[in-house]
């Protein structure tokens, strides 16, 4: 088992880092056709071999593989790589590939690095199913806003090209930039779902367990659920579109990063 | 090794295929027009082709840009001289005009011609894709005058392939190569789909007309004509079933526009950065894409400063233009490796069938032995015994064929086939069969020159 998890340990992030290579290829190449396959066939495997990591993960720690920030990060790349994955199927979307592949291969590889097999779950927290559902409805979210910022990323990138007329082949592979807003806020309007989702049973399990009410740390995860509702909001009333809605999104996904790497919530150790 | 057009070199009298043509390189506009077929006329004209001593399929296409005889004759020399004729008399063009100002290919060459005009590199375009489909409409059109068979039906299936693969393997035909379809595409990047949009065209010019049209097809369809006067932009505004305003009023409606096409003969600015400004402001963030294609300058070049406002002008344009001829060249590189690469294949298939009579004669001969040998051996048993013997020698003489069959096909794909026929033939005692092939070859051949005499 061991042996395998290691195996696996290289195995993962190396092929997420081959298949971003072959995306960023698919992008900055005219030849799309010669790269089209490889690559999706690329993150196939990547992803079946980050379940498989994940399965045996779990088998080793003997708990669902989401107690801590490395295994967190894994799970949500895992999320990130899917949503590529599926959206490729269901639309044209392989040329955006390079954008959700490499912060997923990013995740992977930090992931990896904050792996900690040794550390035991409290009891409380390892007997608890709604923790589980907690933490993967959360999970979700991020994901969703992972995938928000990344098109609102896009989004500023498009709109500079415009703005100084570079008509390079970054320029013309992009969607339009009316697509990128709408996805983005698509997008944003999930992950805010999912996060209500997540508090909801985060509520419920704390006055479940007789725990601590809520503290500073709580309030930090709603202050980011308040950008992104907000800005989802301000968009249907207000029109806060474009550029600005763009820096939100991709202001309130910086501050959820920071608030899960610092540990002011959820994955605290 | 030849080149890749020797390669697919053959015989006079065999089967060969060539193009014979005149086109926007070769031949003025006026020469064009009067070498024009009409839907009509072509299938007489592909008829009367097939007259022609030793032609035996033909295809025409004719477009504004080209008018192209493909066709398969066991002469194709002779051939020409007559097709230039039947052409020339039917268009009172002379001869010699057809032949100084065309051109004709035979064999690999006539094939690598077919699909380059496929793959729209010899168009005038380069990478418009308009001539993929009108390939395939003369193509249809022959078949359906049955002026098409055996050749011409391998070789336009295979141009039709390599169009595709061209089509979905190179970027030869992206971008916009016209300043008008330019704008389209320009627009299309800012706002995503074009139905819906509003159109607002101030100037009631020519310009102005040409890039509303051009709006129309891509999908808009709520167009505001703005102009000094509202006589001169009536029928504008009623081609396009769209709304007149007087340019006074430019202040209130451009927050309705999602796309502005600015095109006027003022000697000042038209649309100043502050109504840019205020209009973006109520537009709840929504982009305001500007075109100023004016010389003066209508739009204040400031105005592209403002959030949310992308101002595009004429020069910007034919920036765009340039990057995607750029692109295309590139691409044509790839489509070239793709056609080489077919065209080989297809070589490969003229050749092969040159051993196509020795298999023929082989199986035969084999075919007779196994035939007499059952009949012998069948003969006074049952009906189910012949029949299993029958059977037997049909299995027995396909594994016994099956391996010389196909390494014959395999050296006549590689072009030995010439040199494989003859040493099955000494090999197989096949002699006789070839001898009367010949004969048989020879004296077609005559019999169409008397008939040219």
């Amino acid at each position: 088992m061991d042996a395998l998890l290691i195996s696996l340990k290289i195995l993962v992030p190396l092929a997420y880092l081959v298949t971003t290579i072959i995306y960023a290829r698919l992008f900055f190449t005219t030849e799309e056709s010669r790269f089209a396959g490889k690559a999706q066939t690329g993150l196939a495997v990547s992803l079946a071999l980050h379940i498989a990591f994940l399965i045996v993960l779990g088998m080793q720690l003997r708990r669902c593989p989401l107690g801590t920030v490395g295994e967190g990060l894994l799970f949500l790349a895992w999320i990130v790589g899917t949503i590529q994955f599926l959206s490729e199927w269901l639309a044209d979307t392989r040329r955006l590939g390079l954008f959700t592949v490499l912060p997923t291969a990013l995740c992977v590889v930090v992931g990896v690095f904050f792996l900690r097999p040794d550390y035991a779950l409290p009891e409380n927290l390892r007997s608890s199913s709604l923790l589980v559902f907690h933490i993967v409805a959360s999970l979700a979210s991020y994901a969703c806003f992972a995938m928000a910022s990344i098109l609102a990323s896009l989004y500023l990138v498009l709109h500079g090209k415009l703005k100084h007329k570079n008509f390079d082949i970054t320029f013309r592979k992009l969607p339009p930039l009316e697509k990128l807003d709408k996805l983005s806020a698509n997008w944003s309007f999930l992950g805010s779902a999912n996060m209500v989702v997540a508090s909801a049973i985060g509520i419920w399990w704390v006055r479940k367990t007789n725990m601590a009410g809520m503290g500073l740390n709580e309030l930090a995860i709603y202050l980011v659920l308040a950008v992104f509702l907000g800005a989802g909001v301000s968009r249907r009333l207000f029109g806060l579109r474009g550029k600005r809605h763009a820096i939100v999104l991709i202001a309130g996904f910086g501050v959820l990063l920071l608030i899960n790497l610092i540990g002011t919530h959820g994955f605290s150790r | 090794m030849g080149s890749p057009a020797e390669a697919g070199a053959r015989p006079e009298g065999h089967s060969q295929a060539f193009v014979l043509g005149a086109n926007h390189l070769t031949a003025s506009v006026a020469l064009r027009d009067r070498l024009l077929f009409s839907e009509n006329e072509l299938p007489d004209f592909c008829r009367a082709l097939l007259q022609v001593p030793g032609i035996r399929e033909v295809v025409v296409l004719s477009t504004c840009n080209r008018s192209e005889i493909y066709g398969i004759s066991t002469q194709p020399a002779q051939s020409r001289a007559l097709i230039e004729k039947i052409w020339g008399a039917g268009k009172q063009v002379s001869e010699d005009e057809i032949r100084n100002h065309g051109y004709f290919h035979t064999q690999g060459d006539a094939v690598r011609h077919l699909f380059r005009v496929i793959g729209s590199l010899d168009s005038m375009v380069l990478g418009e894709m308009q001539i993929f489909g009108q390939i395939k409409d003369a193509y249809r059109a022959a078949v359906d005058a049955s002026c098409v068979d055996f050749y011409l039906n391998h070789l336009f299936q295979a141009g039709i392939h390599v169009g595709k693969r061209i089509r979905s393997e190179t970027s030869i035909h992206e971008g916009a190569v016209s300043i008008s379809f330019a704008a389209v595409e320009l627009a299309k990047k800012v706002l995503g789909e074009l139905k819906g949009k509003t159109v607002g065209v101030v100037g009631a010019g020519e310009m102005g007309e040409l890039a509303a049209q051009h709006l129309h097809k891509a999908g808009a369809a709520k167009f505001v004509f703005f102009n000094r006067t509202l006589a001169t932009a009536q029928k504008l505004a009623a081609d396009f079933g769209g709304e007149l305003c007087l340019l006074a009023d430019l202040d209130k409606r451009l927050v309705h526009c999602d796309i502005v096409v600015s095109a006027t003969g003022a000697p000042d600015i038209v649309i100043s950065k502050a109504q840019v400004q205020e209009a973006a402001r109520h537009r709840g963030g929504r982009p305001l894409f500007l075109i100023d294609i004016a010389a003066p300058r209508d739009i204040d070049p400031g105005a592209g400063e403002v959030s949310n406002a992308y101002l595009f002008t004429i020069d910007d344009l034919k920036n765009v233009v340039n990057e995607n001829v750029t692109l295309r060249k590139e691409s044509s590189r790839q489509a070239l490796a793709i056609i080489e690469e077919e065209a080989g294949k297809v070589d490969g298939w003229f050749q092969a069938l040159d051993i196509v009579p020795t298999l023929r004669s082989l199986r035969d001969k084999y075919q007779d032995i196994a035939e007499k040998e059952i009949s012998k051996w069948a003969a006074g048993q049952p009906e189910e015994t012949r029949q299993r013997l029958e059977s037997l020698g049909r299995s027995l003489l396909n594994k016994f064929l099956h391996h010389p069959t196909t390494r014959l096909k395999l050296l006549g794909e590689q072009g030995d086939g010439k040199r494989a026929s003859y040493f099955t033939g000494l090999l197989f005692a096949l002699e006789e069969e070839h001898g009367r092939e010949e004969r048989q070859l020879e004296a077609n051949g005559r019999k169409e020159e008397d008939a040219q005499g």
